[in-house]
């Protein structure tokens, strides 16, 4: 969350223009000491990110995934060990298949697979986390905001 | 029904209320809060234990009683069920008011059926007391006896009636035979009475008497006029058909209790035996405080036709005792037997065995069937030789200068008449004569009554019994679904119910509201219209009262739906109208005019007495009642009986419908507990709950032991447990929270991380944007 708040000028100065909103699921070994350390660093990335921390990232359910989109968020990242490297054996390799189910839900949904991405880093690899970073607030700018946002701001959708 | 069996139900499931069925309260003793209750309990005649009631039994059960549940209008089996909803559901069997046809039959009541299943079981000691308990010539009735209990017998309709003569003489013989083994008498008298008794007369009666004196503990003599104890056992019955031996045998047995017999003596007045009421009366000999006076028939009944007082006429009884002394009576060689009971039979028989006699032969009003002899003897009889005349009635024995020569005949058309009384018609015209040098007349026996002296005889049989004066039909039931009325059937188009007949009548000491009437006949009175549509109904009645919830409204539709009439009077005369059978009720109508109505069928609405055993129970429990016979309770205190700790409810303490008894029930029961409240809980069981532990991971009534999360688990720490449900073994688990994620029923949670507080954590960061 400290990473996250590094930029808070972003949104300030763009204020009324529309931008991204990233939920980043961490685990807590690896991608969320990455994170860590990319705020101890000083490493300068967007501010659109938030950290939700997790025991681990097979511990990510489905379900929050989806509140989170239902919720409006545009984007999601899913980050965990490396292949191989997951502290509780195999939690990362269940996740990365939940995130290629939840994949192909968002895209029967019109919502769009690109907006949640799996991705695994150790936890020295704050440039990489950076970079992914970049990339998926990049991927969703392109993509425009979630089509539920308006309706969960209406109520549409339930919180 | 409806009211009721929830509340049987309810009572039943209870585990702690125990219905103890078929019982009678004895007695209560102690004080409140600690009675005990001595209870006398009648058999069911089915294990409850065993009994699963699937109804078999009433099957098989070919017996068909009234059944009291539908008021003796159907029928049930002799097994049965009060009730499909009956609590407890089981089965009883209703034994018949009599004994078992076979004990019914016996004078003696001897427990046939008992000691008959008794021998089957070989436990023939046990059959031999069984029957000496009634009677204490078991060896002696074994061979002599009628034996009615066979011809009763229920198996006579299948084949032929047990056996049960021949069995009982079995099982005295073999316990005679056996006599080692069984040591030992029948029990001796529990208990001494001082006072003594006399029996005068040695025969089967005497000795009977004697028995039972002794066991309860008399002190018992014997007088026998004969020089042996046995009476007409021993010298009129002959002895092919019963031994002298057995019947020594059975009276030794008899004496061996500590009966003192007198033979020989002669007793020629029976108040002489007696004890003086006074002291002032002088004790000349020996003094008894009661005389049973058993002194037989000895007298032979006389013909009453001319020639009768020829000394070759021999009265029947003579001729046997004197064949069983062993002497040899002075016969013809042409016997001629007047007769067709079993004297008469056993006096052919003996005669045929006698030496000298040539020819036996029987003459008796009866045709061959109607003889009261015992067909099996006569038919012995026919086979040694004798013979038969029947259906003749002798009209004069010829003589011959003092000497028989034979007996003149009349034919006899008829014995008995329609109503199976003795009353025999002769046809004159047709005559026979029958040849003999000697006639024996066995035509009924009487009673020497100079013994008896001014002993008043009274009637003869047992007292009658009261009949049972059980209604079987109601007047105004409705049968088969019609409304009848009970004196010819008619179907009634004017019905008048009168209210409180014999309720709140101080006059027949009955104040008392009988409660439910009121409402009864209201229901009563719509039930007719159902069955009998049309019909005019009126309920007299001094007033309504519907005193319960909702009562009013039925009376009010009873009245003007239905067009029930409420006339409001105390009809004071019933009078039946000659040939319409119509009553007509004559009352005062409201204005006090006299008034006269004809109605086709009458109900009275009787007031509800005491039931006929609250009496005798509130005598047992020690409650009072009240004038009216009911229990007394104060008025402040309606369930409180006059003992403190018992309390009352139901129709017991006044006429109440049933609503009213489950309310005054609750109240009785809320009393009682009053006096258990310092050990409240103390004796109860209560239920069984599962074994506890701890769920605090789970959700237990989501997991369905899918296993999915012991195979994801790296670790080993779910299991599933003997419950059935998957389990967090705390130590082993590294809180990655694999398992929840896979859980398909969402059953388990890991801390900090459950649901809600994730998406708590979702919404929060996206208001802390501050509207992104």
């Amino acid at each position: 969350m400290t990473a996250a708040h590094t930029q808070p000028g972003a949104s300030a100065a763009n204020k009324g223009a529309w931008e991204p909103e990233i939920i980043a699921f961490c685990c807590n070994y690896c991608a969320y000491a990455a994170a860590d350390l990319a705020g101890a660093q000083r490493m300068q990335y967007p501010p659109n990110v938030r950290v939700v921390h997790s025991p681990c990232t097979g511990k990510i359910e489905m379900e929050h995934i989806l509140a989170a989109l239902e919720k409006g968020i545009d984007g999601v990242l899913v980050a965990g060990c490396l292949e191989g490297g997951c502290h509780f054996i195999e939690g990362n390799l269940r996740a990365k298949h939940r995130v290629e189910h939840i994949r192909g839900i968002l895209d029967e949904i019109g919502i769009g697979a690109d907006r949640l991405r799996m991705v695994n880093l150790s936890a020295a690899m704050a440039p990489t986390f950076v970079e992914r970073v970049r990339e998926i607030v990049d991927t969703v700018t392109n993509l425009g905001p979630n089509p539920l946002k308006e309706s969960a701001q209406q109520g549409v959708v339930s919180k | 029904m409806c009211t009721l069996s929830p509340k049987l139900v309810e009572c039943a499931r209870n585990k702690n209320i125990d219905i103890i069925t078929l019982a009678d309260v004895e007695g209560i003793s102690g004080e409140p809060g600690n009675f005990q209750v001595a209870i006398s309990r009648r058999p069911r005649y089915v294990e409850a234990r065993k009994c699963n009631t699937c109804g078999d039994c009433v099957e098989a059960c070919p017996v068909s009683l009234p059944n009291e549940f539908d008021r003796a209008i159907g029928t049930r089996k002799a097994i049965f069920r009060p009730y499909p909803q009956a609590i407890p559901n089981l089965y009883g069997i209703s034994k018949a008011g009599s004994p078992a046809p076979c004990k019914a039959a016996c004078p003696a009541g001897v427990n046939a059926q008992g000691y008959v299943a008794l021998i089957a079981q070989g436990e023939f000691k046990e059959a031999y007391d069984l029957i000496f308990e009634r009677c204490p010539l078991p060896a002696v009735c074994g061979r002599v006896c009628q034996h009615p209990c066979q011809s009763e017998c229920n198996r006579k309709d299948i084949d032929e009636g047990v056996s049960v003569r021949d069995l009982k003489r079995f099982a005295a013989d073999y316990v005679y035979a056996h006599r080692d083994e069984f040591k030992g008498a029948p029990a001796a008298p529990a208990e001494q009475q001082k006072e003594k008794v006399a029996v005068i007369g040695g025969g089967p009666a005497g000795l009977t008497a004697a028995v039972d004196l002794r066991r309860m503990g008399y002190a018992v003599t014997v007088f026998e006029a004969r020089p042996l104890m046995g009476g007409m056992l021993r010298y009129g019955i002959p002895r092919y058909r019963l031994a002298a031996e057995v019947l020594d045998q059975e009276i030794k047995n008899i004496l061996d209790l500590g009966i003192e017999a007198r033979t020989g003596s002669r007793v020629e007045k029976s108040e002489t035996l007696l004890k003086p009421k006074t002291n002032g009366g002088s004790a000349g000999g020996e003094k008894f405080d009661a005389v049973f006076v058993a002194i037989g028939a000895w007298t032979t009944k006389k013909l009453g036709i001319p020639g009768e007082d020829a000394p070759q006429v021999l009265p029947g009884l003579k001729f046997l005792h004197d064949v069983n002394v062993g002497g040899k009576p002075a016969i013809g060689p042409n016997v001629l037997v007047i007769g067709g009971g079993d004297v008469a039979v056993d006096a052919a028989r003996c005669a045929r065995r006698l030496s000298g006699v040539k020819a036996v032969r029987l003459a008796s009003l009866e045709k061959p069937g109607e003889m009261p002899a015992h067909s099996s003897e006569a038919a012995e009889a026919l086979e040694e030789g004798v013979e038969f005349h029947n259906g003749w009635g002798p009209t004069k024995v010829l003589t011959d200068g003092g000497t028989v020569t034979g007996v003149e005949f009349r034919a006899c058309t008829r014995v008995f008449d329609e109503n199976r009384c003795f009353s025999p018609q002769f046809d004159d015209a047709k005559t026979t004569t029958v040849r003999a040098d000697t006639v024996i007349v066995t035509i009924g026996q009487g009673i020497d009554t100079s013994t008896l002296g001014t002993v008043t005889t009274g009637p003869g049989g047992r007292v009658a019994a009261d009949k049972e004066t059980l209604a079987t039909s109601i007047a105004g039931i409705f049968a088969g679904g019609d409304v009848v009325r009970p004196s010819d059937n008619q179907h009634p188009k004017s019905i008048a119910l009168v209210q409180c007949v014999g309720s709140r009548d101080t006059a027949r000491n009955a104040g008392y509201c009988s409660s439910i009437c009121c409402m009864s006949a209201t229901k009563e009175a719509m039930v007719a219209l159902e069955h009998a549509p049309g019909a005019e109904i009126s309920i007299f009645c001094m007033d309504i009262r519907a005193f319960g919830k909702e009562f009013d409204q039925y009376v009010n539709r009873a009245r003007d739906e239905h067009k029930v009439k409420y006339i409001r009077a105390m009809p004071s005369r019933l009078v039946e109208i000659p040939g319409s059978k119509n009553l007509r009720v004559r009352y005062f109508d409201e204005n006090g005019e006299e008034q006269q109505k004809e109605f086709d069928l009458v109900v009275l609405s009787v007031g509800l007495r005491p039931s006929a055993g609250v009496r005798e129970t509130a005598e047992r429990l020690g409650l009072a009642l009240n004038e009216f016979g009911f229990c007394r309770t104060d008025r402040l205190a309606p369930v409180a009986t006059s003992r403190p700790g018992i309390y009352v409810a139901g129709a017991f303490q006044e006429p109440k419908d049933i609503p009213e008894s489950v309310a005054q029930a609750s109240g009785a029961a809320a009393c009682a507990m009053e006096q258990l409240a310092s050990v409240r809980g103390n004796l109860i069981q209560r239920r069984d709950y599962p074994w506890e532990r701890d769920v605090t991971d789970e959700d237990p009534r989501r997991c369905v032991a899918c296993a999915t999360c012991v195979k994801v688990c790296p670790y080993g720490a779910p299991m599933i447990n003997d419950l059935q449900k998957a389990e967090i073994q705390g130590a082993k688990c590294m809180g990655c929270g694999s398992c929840v994620a896979v859980c398909p029923r969402r059953a388990i949670t890991l801390r900090h991380q459950e649901d809600a507080q994730v998406l708590a954590m979702l919404d929060e960061l996206l208001v802390a944007d501050g509207g992104l």
